[in-house]
């Protein structure tokens, strides 16, 4: 065999080697994080976690002049915690004063995968507020969205000053006023309707959208109130036939 | 040659590779200037992963390209015969493309690049951050460009050099699909690979962002789809390790190509 020959040999041998080596290395030091272990030459770099005292129940987020945003999750969880993908380092800041967090994101690097999770026991109001006005802000990932899921309540007001989309997602609630100016093509998505009782909808905005959904579950909720009150040129967006339609203000 | 390696014959070596082709490499370099302009123009100011991304598929384009050019004349019985009559040893025959491929084409391509991205962050991004300051995957710039950058570029370049001398026609060609080939192998192999050792539950977990060159991060995104979550741990002996093995597997190839290239020439 020649020389050359021998050197390409070893060359590749080592390649598949070190591939597979190194595949079941990272898969051992995976499994060792996750299992909430050390390891010496291992380190964590998907997560950024707040761990924070202070309870609050009202959140204001400002997602300031920047056009995209983060997935942006707010969740029922026993435990209060704040989650921030890796990459939005030092593109967020935030301060819990009483019972407030107040959340700053000032989202410049728009990395597809990047998200905020918010989990928390109580949710009574949400404050969201974007300053961008332009065309393109809106994802055609489904996944970057806002959304706020899981919470039993008796009243949950959310005021949505946005042009970024708002999933109110399988909420179970006594009360929900949604207020605000969906100023550019900001939509609030609300699913399961039904399972609020009391529905108290007054916003603004020319381009608006509000999408109101049955699903998962297909039952009127006879005791339920809704107002509905919305400009002109909004869209609506909700099962045909549904009797929510008649109970849609427009306003002048 | 009786002497393996003369300065003073190399440095003659490098002039008449200059004189032969420098209105090629000149055409070569607006090629590469219009290149990063419009490759990275719109999108790349942003994102560190694809700056590095479009720099380390820039190098390999070019370089290999280039690369590939020191020894296109073997396709013709002629000139293969003034290549192997050339007055140089082998090895400074394999050390011109080095100099020109690696010490001239990697620094001067990089500077390129990198300049535009700041002259056009500057006008177009004026208050933003120009990322490639800042430090990228826990390393300061430099050894940043060196790991992910210039050692995938050459590596490539080792194979593609290799190839050149080894193979009589389409040697770019041949190399860059079996390189492509690698690279798609190598990905796929490495999600199946280790989606099958990690533990993660019930979930799928969708095993991400192992590079090519390093596979660097396993992460998995939880399967809940209304809340993201993601762990992507990042082995520190991995990478070193994989930097080892990228470099002799490198200077294995050139050594390849010096012996092919002295095989071909007896």
């Amino acid at each position: 065999m020649k020389r050359s020959n021998i050197i390409i040999s070893s060359a590749v041998l080592l390649l598949i080697a070190w591939l597979l080596i190194s595949g079941w290395m990272q898969a051992n030091s995976y499994n060792t994080m996750k299992s909430g272990r050390t390891n010496k030459y291992t380190t964590t770099i998907g997560n950024d976690k707040v761990k924070s005292k202070v309870t609050f129940k009202n959140i204001k987020i400002d997602f300031g002049k920047q056009p995209f945003y983060p997935k942006t999750s707010i969740y029922y969880n026993n435990n209060q915690e704040i989650t921030f993908s890796k990459s939005l380092e030092k593109q967020y800041s935030y301060n819990i004063s009483r019972d407030t967090l107040y959340l700053r994101i000032n989202y410049e690097t728009s990395g597809i995968e990047d998200y905020v999770n918010i989990g928390l026991p109580i949710l009574k109001y949400l404050k969201i507020s974007s300053a961008f006005e332009g065309t393109g802000a809106s994802y055609t990932d489904i996944n970057h969205n806002i959304s706020v899921s899981g919470f039993n309540a008796n009243t949950m007001s959310v005021i949505y000053n946005s042009q970024n989309d708002l999933k109110l997602d399988n909420n179970k609630l006594k009360k929900l006023e949604l207020l605000g100016d969906f100023h550019g093509r900001g939509t609030v998505n609300i699913t399961n309707y039904p399972d609020y009782d009391s529905l108290d909808v007054d916003v603004k905005g020319k381009d608006g959208t509000l999408i109101l959904s049955k699903y998962p579950k297909a039952v009127e909720n006879k005791k339920q109130w809704i107002s509905i009150k919305i400009p002109g040129s909004f869209n609506i967006e909700a099962e045909a036939g549904a009797s929510i339609w008649s109970q849609i203000t427009v306003k002048k | 040659m009786q002497n393996i390696f003369s300065f003073n014959r190399f440095r003659l070596l490098v002039y008449k590779h200059w004189n032969e082709v420098r209105t090629k490499i000149l055409i070569f370099i607006i090629v590469m200037i219009i290149s990063a302009l419009f490759g990275t123009i719109i999108i790349s100011f942003l994102n560190q992963d694809l700056m590095f991304n479009i720099l380390s598929n820039f190098l390999v384009l070019f370089g290999g390209i280039y690369t590939a050019m020191f020894f296109k004349d073997w396709s013709y019985k002629v000139r293969s015969a003034s290549l192997v009559m050339l007055p140089a040893s082998t090895f400074e025959k394999i050390l011109l493309v080095l100099f020109y491929a690696v010490v001239v084409f990697v620094p001067l391509f990089t500077l390129i690049y990198f300049g535009h991205l700041y002259g056009l962050s500057k006008i177009f991004h004026k208050d933003k951050l120009f990322l490639i300051l800042d430090q990228y995957r826990g390393l300061s710039p430099i050894p940043a460009i060196l790991i992910y950058a210039v050692l995938p570029y050459i590596f490539f370049q080792s194979i593609v050099l290799l190839f050149s001398v080894w193979l009589k026609k389409n040697q770019f060609i041949i190399a860059f699909v079996l390189f492509a080939i690698l690279m798609i192998g190598v990905g796929i192999w490495n999600a199946y690979f280790i989606r099958s050792l990690i533990s993660v539950g019930d979930g799928f977990p969708t095993v991400s962002k192992q590079l090519v060159f390093f596979p660097l991060d396993a992460s998995y995104w939880d399967n809940n789809s209304k809340i993201r979550t993601q762990l992507i741990t990042s082995n520190n002996l991995v990478l070193q390790i994989s930097v080892i093995v990228l470099t002799i597997s490198t200077l294995l190839f050139y050594m390849a190509s010096y012996f092919k290239l002295k095989e071909k020439e007896i």
